[in-house]
């Protein structure tokens, strides 16, 4: 996509600030969109691997169970993985330049 | 600089910014799902995090990390060599 820096330069504070109000909220919408997704999957094929004739109370705590470690988990991943890039780009030149995938 | 200028630049900074923040906010995502898997790979969800899997889940994290280092790094010596992919 082009983007035409004639037509950004047009826009006043007001309308960059709205910009980047929408695309902040596309992004948190998309994550959470793909959060709940991620969580319902594993934890569905973890907790209901034999299905019976009405969700158990055993599979109903394994749910619960399941969503709080995989916040827990969403947490510990973040903090892990920004600590080391911050001492990636302490070292610098590494070849780690943010194009992990 | 004009303060037209000045202001498309801040922008444009901003911008930059929320672009590496939802790369950052992608990656935790893969990461978490990888990890989750290996780590959480043989046992029912556990009351607690207990230590050893906050340990496992880290230590994923980390080579994760090493592991997309080291094959960056070959692949661009490869590339060096003049027998990668074109």
């Amino acid at each position: 996509m082009d983007i035409d820096v004639e037509q950004l330069k047009k826009m006043t504070p007001e309308q960059q600030a709205q910009v980047l109000q929408g695309i902040k909220q596309q992004a948190a919408l998309a994550s959470a969109q793909g959060l709940i997704a991620e969580l319902s999957e594993k934890c569905s094929v973890k907790c209901v691997s034999s299905p019976g004739s009405s969700l158990s109370s055993g599979e109903k705590q394994c749910l619960q169970r399941c969503l709080d470690r995989f916040m827990e988990s969403w947490n510990l991943i973040s903090t892990t993985l920004q600590k080391r890039l911050q001492e990636e780009a302490v070292k610098g030149g590494a070849a780690y330049q943010n194009s992990f995938s | 600089m004009s303060g037209n200028d000045a202001n498309l630049e801040r922008f444009m900074q901003q911008l930059l910014i929320e672009g590496q923040r939802q790369k950052f906010t992608e990656q935790v995502h893969t990461l978490t799902s990888r990890c989750w898997d290996i780590c959480f790979a043989d046992y029912r969800p556990p009351a607690k995090l207990d230590a050893k899997t906050q340990t496992c889940l880290q230590n994923c994290v980390n080579r994760m990390v090493d592991a997309s280092n080291f094959m960056v790094e070959h692949l661009q010596k490869e590339g060096a060599g003049g027998h990668a992919f074109s």
